[in-house]
């Protein structure tokens, strides 16, 4: 008896021995020194930088990919107003402003042994944009260039059709301008959106579907290896999870779906920070002015007194998460000026019901939200408001890349939209009210003009040539009286990226509070994000 | 002479005897009828609340008050139960949600009930062929859980309220099935049934006058279980963003929606939960009682 004790607490003297001896060791040095990063988001549909538009794609491929010319850091600020040297290291400009001469750093390597960044990579990858490759969906960006000419491996000439004011921001990592493989997508074809190859400081290491996405850091990096070396990029489905997972560690960044007064509160109590960059994005709705009964421009109107805007700004982002919208061009966007919408008023909304022969209101079938992101909160918000005047809105709520699709084979009569576009009115509003955006299911046309409006292209293409800032300003502003007198478009709220950060874990030299402005809901920097011990 | 109780008062002796035994025999009466009672009690409120559903709510279930978004039990007095994250009223949503989880809950139920007791007793007493037809469908709907098979219904159908109930109801339909079948068999071969076709009684005359009506006991107490059941994946498919689309509140979507803030305000998933578990308990107590009380082997227990 005494001896099997005796054995029994040498046997456990023995393990704790072990244990400690373990402890004292500790895990192996490799493992010691690999930096981490845990990032809490959405599952990217695609890693094809020039055919996604949802915002955790925008946000990831911003890790992978790097363009001609980046934003510019300035006073420890990142602007979107500005352009500096990214995978160019110099251009130039014809006198008569149509042809650009682009100088590529030399020796910026591809991802995964593709070699150079040459000119070739550059002319594929702005031209399958713009012979609208089979899910590309940003060549209206790039509608300005009429060829492009390989000099040499390391210059290429992009001849424009017209002097084009904004050039070198489409140039810019985003979007459009991403550089990609021209080898790599010879070789993998349709495989491109999961075997992605760009210049960015992390390469695609592998996907785990519905789990995460796994980079790492690229050694050969142009701007230098960057400290981090291997990033998680989970699927999280839901904010409440991903603010357990920060509070305990599992995550050092969020990408929240909506920072809501209650998240915020939660981030704050916790000791994490809201990394705000602007401008953010504009949440929105267009009216389809084809589709009846909006056709009538007495419904629009209506639809518009109906809408509590500042209710809806104070219920979702209360104080400074967010400003009421006051124009259809967001401010900070080239061009804006505030516009004036129908003010909040059910009893005006009904009369205009009436006067355009719905006397009691109609209903909307089978209109589909998102269920992510802020669309179902806002749309929820909205249908009760809208039920007040009889407009009633039955909702199915669909996962977010079907409701993409949804919209854009109009299937909703009024679309609610959130998201960013290069900073400049152009090509905001290109995008989303120049007629050659009409999505069209029968022709394929994905644009986003979702309103079917055609009333501002002529001022559109004076304003891609015109050479003089005060003129093209007021064209822009012209833009916008029109779109107040069509009633097409109904800006929300200007919201910020906004991402949660642990800052005992992760650090980036920029201030929480619009040290950055980017345009991917992300960290235009991410090479400059830093896990801490 | 030893003086005992009996002697000195018989009378009190027999008296306090008889007390003992009533309430020996009370306590078995509450024992016996108090989950019934309590059970039907508690559905009974529950089908006042959804019927009266207007008049108690004490606000719109869809009025939105942009000053109160999470508000908690209590902190403002108009919000009794607090509010979610659009302001709208937790209490009123919850009464409100009566009405889904009810009329799923009954609809469903008999809409198996109706399709399936008949397609039970048509096998269970034509034997044969027919039977094995029957039952071998019935055994295929079964392999899948109540739950999955609605979801899948529902995902193919589309989320409303009738279709909703359908999935449910076909869900539920298996069991109505194989218990009407197995009372079939054993009815059919009572003297009783054999009298009726001695009488000249055709097939269906017999099914729907002879064996449905003696089979109906068994059926109602099962189908009362199942009620509760239907409750149950009715909150379970709202929960999954199957269920009846917003803005019309129902248990499950309250659940689901208040689990994004179930850090700061509890009282969404409180509240809501307790809802479904109270009429999940009711309609479960009420079934099993009538189970104890009409089964003939437990009668007296």
């Amino acid at each position: 008896m005494s001896d099997l004790r005796s054995r029994l607490s040498l046997s456990a003297l023995a393990l704790l021995a072990a244990f400690t001896l373990l402890a004292l060791v500790g895990p192996a040095p490799a493992e010691a020194k690999k930096a981490i990063l845990n990032i809490a988001a959405k599952e990217p549909e695609t890693l094809d930088p020039h055919s996604s538009i949802l915002g955790q794609t925008q946000a990831i491929v911003r890790f992978l990919y790097r363009g001609l010319t980046r934003f510019a850091i300035k006073d420890g600020k990142v602007t979107t107003a500005e352009v500096e040297p990214d995978l160019a290291e110099s251009w130039t400009l014809s006198p008569d402003g149509t042809l650009w001469t682009f100088k590529l750093r030399k020796g910026v390597q591809f991802h995964k042994g593709f070699g150079d960044v040459t000119a070739e990579d550059v002319k594929f990858s702005f031209e399958r944009q713009m012979k609208r490759a089979p899910g590309t969906l940003f060549g209206v960006n790039l509608d300005v260039i009429k060829s492009i000419e390989v000099v040499d491996p390391y210059t290429v000439q992009i001849l424009l059709k017209s002097f084009d004011p904004i050039f070198l921001l489409r140039m810019v990592g985003y979007q459009q301008g991403y550089i990609i493989s021209k080898k790599a997508v010879d070789k993998y074809g349709d495989q491109y959106k999961w075997n992605p190859v760009g210049s960015g400081p992390f390469y695609f290491d592998r996907h785990a579907p519905r789990e995460k996405v796994v980079l790492k850091a690229f050694d050969r990096f142009v701007g230098g290896r960057p400290q981090v070396d291997e990033i998680n990029w989970f699927d999280v489905p839901e904010d409440a999870t991903k603010l357990i997972g920060l509070e305990k560690g599992t995550f050092d960044l969020l990408y929240p779906e909506a920072v809501t007064a209650d998240f915020a509160d939660q981030v704050k109590k916790m000791g994490a920070v809201l990394d705000r960059r602007g401008p953010g994005g504009q949440e929105r709705f267009y009216v389809d002015m084809t589709k009846p009964p909006f056709d009538d421009v007495r419904v629009r109107k209506a639809f518009m007194h109906a809408i509590d805007r500042k209710a809806i700004k104070e219920t979702m982002y209360p104080g400074d998460l967010a400003r009421l919208a006051d124009s259809c061009v967001p401010p900070g966007y080239f061009g804006h000026i505030p516009m004036a919408f129908p003010e909040y008023n059910p009893e005006l909304a009904k009369k205009l019901l009436a006067e355009a022969g719905h006397p009691n209101g109609f209903t909307i079938k089978n209109y589909f939200i998102s269920k992510s992101f802020f669309y179902p909160k806002v749309l929820t918000l909205a249908q009760e408001q809208l039920r007040k005047v009889g407009i009633n809105v039955e909702i199915q709520v669909v996962e977010h890349a079907t409701y993409h699709e949804n919209i854009r084979k109009n299937l909703n009569p009024f679309v609610l939209y959130g998201g960013t576009r290069i900073t400049d009115a152009d090509p905001w509003l290109s995008l989303f009210l120049d007629s050659r955006e009409i999505p069209n299911p029968a022709t394929g046309n994905k644009g986003t003009n979702f309103a079917h409006y055609k009333g501002i292209d002529d001022l559109l293409v004076k304003g891609r040539v015109e050479r003089d800032v005060k003129k093209r300003a007021a064209l822009y502003h012209e833009a916008q009286k029109r779109l107040e007198r069509d009633l097409v478009c109904l800006p929300l709220t200007d919201v910020p990226s906004m991402w949660a950060r642990n800052p005992k874990r992760v650090s980036t030299p920029f201030n929480p509070d619009y040290g950055e402005f980017a345009l991917h809901y992300t960290y235009n920097y991410p090479e400059l994000l830093k896990v801490l011990d | 002479m030893a003086i005992t109780r009996d002697a000195i008062a018989p009378e009190l002796t027999a008296t306090i005897a008889r007390e003992e035994a009533r309430q020996r025999s009370f306590g078995r009466q509450l024992r016996r009828y108090g989950p019934i009672v309590i059970g039907a009690l508690m559905a009974l409120a529950m089908i006042v609340v959804a019927a009266a559903a207007p008049l108690l709510a004490p606000l719109s279930p869809s009025a939105q008050f942009g000053d109160a978004v999470l508000k908690g039990p209590g902190s403002i007095a108009r919000h009794v139960l607090g509010t979610d994250e659009f302001g709208r009223d937790l209490l009123s949503r919850v009464i409100w949600g009566a009405r889904v989880s009810l009329e799923v809950g009954l609809i469903s139920v008999v809409f198996g009930f109706v399709i399936g007791v008949p397609l039970g007793i048509l096998a269970g007493v034509q034997r044969g062929r027919t039977e094995t037809a029957i039952m071998r469908c019935a055994d295929m709907l079964m392999a899948f859980p109540t739950l999955l098979l609605a979801l899948i219904i529902v995902a193919a159908l589309g989320g409303s309220l009738v279709n909703e109930m359908l999935a449910i109801g076909v869900a539920l339909m298996p069991n109505f099935v194989r218990l009407a079948r197995s009372l079939a068999l054993t009815i059919r071969e009572q003297d009783y049934i054999l009298a009726a076709r001695a009488l000249g009684g055709g097939q269906l005359r017999v099914m729907a006058r002879h064996v449905f009506p003696n089979a109906l006991y068994a059926l109602v107490v099962v189908a009362t279980l199942y009620i509760a059941t239907a409750i149950r994946t009715e909150a379970g498919l709202s929960f999954l963003g199957l269920g009846v689309p917003p803005p019309t509140p129902t248990w499950g979507n309250i659940l689901s929606e208040g689990r994004q803030y179930i850090k700061c305000c509890p009282w969404l998933t409180t509240f809501s939960g307790l809802a479904i578990m109270l009429a999940v308990l009711a309609f479960n107590l009420v079934g099993d009682a009538l189970r104890d009380l009409l089964d003939p082997r437990l009668r007296g227990e």
